[in-house]
């Protein structure tokens, strides 16, 4: 893979890699952290990565990883989300959205990966069990927990928010 | 209910009512998230690197030509003797089976913020054809179970020359085993240099190969002498914004005009793991299986799969 292949591959799956990290760390920098992280892992095996088959697959399971083992407990990652979303011009951002990020952050995070693969990359319950390692009954329980809580949290989230 | 293992059809009544509700949610984000930017591609660890090899060329040519310096009708094999000298070869002579020298200590890098053979040097982005591929290591070379080397459509050329004109050929593979916990990944390129430019070429690159900084630490675990000199290192590489510490282990080799460059590296699951081992020995058979098929010969034995002892 040459450098502009791979800087094709970036363009193509870096912004919906973002939201989804987004999802998972609720802060856009650590989000931004974490891809670029992953598409220099990439970057490394570049030589091989044109045999893998499902790049964006292996892309969203380093980044999901990655995420994870640079979780930031911060309750208020997503009042630091909104910082950088005006330092950065990100475009307005509703208060469903800020909820939803917020709320993400008050449930484990198998639940979350669960409930970030599921809804924003509209993955099946059995790609879900093969990328996180997990069989389907644990994803089919994690979605339902994580639903559940999250039920729960938004409307607390929206009740909190204020409006921006 | 399905039986589809794609479905998520738990939820009752109550569910159904969450599901939609975070259905909502996320169709909302989905919307409200897609003007937020990743790192943008100038500020992305290769670009960076590319603009600081760019910076660097001047040395990194310096450093060439001082080692062509050394006499027309002498090379540097890579093979520096313990303590910095340089072991000087004749050029030319007839042709020998690949031997083993003793392996060279590194030397500290001219440019002291080297880091990495990977992204730390300009690169010739090199078209790959199937003229060399009798110079590539088979199937039957590696002896690994798992799967035989595959053709891969681009390669890089060899640090120290970038420019792609002073490449007249590439070939490139690459092949897997399956490891304990893993898999082991092997990149191969093999290049033919223009008329006269091999040695240089190698010698450049073996000097980068060898060298240390703070960022780029190197331990040399095999060389061979002429006429087909060979290095092999275990090469870490630790900048955080190339994602931490990273390890492989690589071989430069030449025979003649011909270069070989093989790149191994241990995966997990998913990412290069960081503290695998990988014997000294076994990267030595690898580098020998490789000259040897460099000069056009097959090697005696297959390498085997990678081994971690011995």
């Amino acid at each position: 893979m040459t450098e502009a292949e791979f800087e094709q591959l970036y363009t193509h799956f870096a912004p919906s890699l973002t939201r989804a990290v987004l999802a998972l760390t609720g802060d856009l920098g650590e989000a931004q952290d974490v891809v670029q992280e992953t598409f220099t892992r990439a970057w490394t095996r570049r030589a091989t990565f044109s045999a893998i088959a499902e790049p964006h697959a292996w892309l969203r399971t380093v980044a999901m990883r990655l995420a994870v083992s640079r979780w930031r407990r911060t309750r208020n990652s997503a009042r630091a989300w909104l910082l950088r979303r005006d330092e950065q011009d990100a475009g307005e951002i509703s208060p469903d959205s800020v909820a939803l990020v917020t709320a993400l952050q008050g449930i484990p995070h198998a639940q979350r990966t669960a409930v970030v693969l599921h809804y924003l990359y509209d993955l099946p319950l059995d790609q879900i069990a093969e990328e996180t390692s997990s069989s389907v009954a644990s994803v089919k329980s994690r979605l339902f927990r994580a639903r559940r809580s999250l039920a729960h949290l938004l409307t607390d989230q929206l009740e909190e928010t204020p409006h921006v | 209910m399905s039986e589809d293992p794609g479905r998520d059809d738990t939820f009752g009544h109550d569910d159904a009512a969450r599901h939609e509700r975070v259905r909502a949610a996320f169709s909302t984000f989905r919307t409200d998230a897609r003007p937020l930017p990743p790192t943008p591609v100038g500020r992305l660890p290769w670009v960076r690197a590319r603009a600081r090899r760019r910076r660097r060329s001047v040395l990194v040519s310096g450093l060439a030509v001082a080692v062509l310096a050394v006499g027309a009708n002498a090379v540097v094999d890579g093979a520096r003797h313990p303590g910095g000298s340089a072991r000087i070869v004749p050029a030319g002579g007839p042709a020998a089976p690949p031997a083993p020298v003793a392996p060279p200590s590194p030397l500290p890098c001219a440019d002291q913020g080297y880091y990495s053979t990977a992204v730390g040097h300009d690169t010739a982005a090199l078209a790959v054809s199937d003229a060399l591929h009798d110079r590539l290591l088979t199937a039957a070379d590696l002896g690994w179970a798992t799967a035989a080397p595959q053709a891969v459509s681009s390669a890089g050329g060899f640090p120290g020359t970038p420019d792609s004109a002073a490449y007249a050929a590439a070939g490139a593979s690459s092949a897997t085993a399956a490891g304990d916990g893993g898999d082991w990944d092997l990149s191969q390129t093999v290049v033919r240099m223009v008329p006269g430019a091999g040695a240089g070429a190698y010698a450049a690159a073996a000097a980068l190969l060898t060298c240390t900084s703070p960022e780029h630490q190197v331990v040399v675990l095999t060389a061979g002498a002429q006429p087909t000199p060979w290095v092999g290192v275990k090469e870490t590489t630790t900048v955080s914004d190339d994602g931490g510490t990273q390890v492989q282990w690589v071989v430069y080799a030449r025979s003649q005009d011909l270069l070989t460059q093989l790149t191994v590296s241990f995966w997990g699951q998913q990412e290069a793991m960081d503290d695998a081992h990988l014997s000294g020995a076994w990267l030595q058979e690898l580098a020998i299986a490789a000259t040897t098929r460099l000069a056009g010969q097959a090697p005696t034995a297959p390498v085997g799969p990678p081994r971690t002892g011995g």
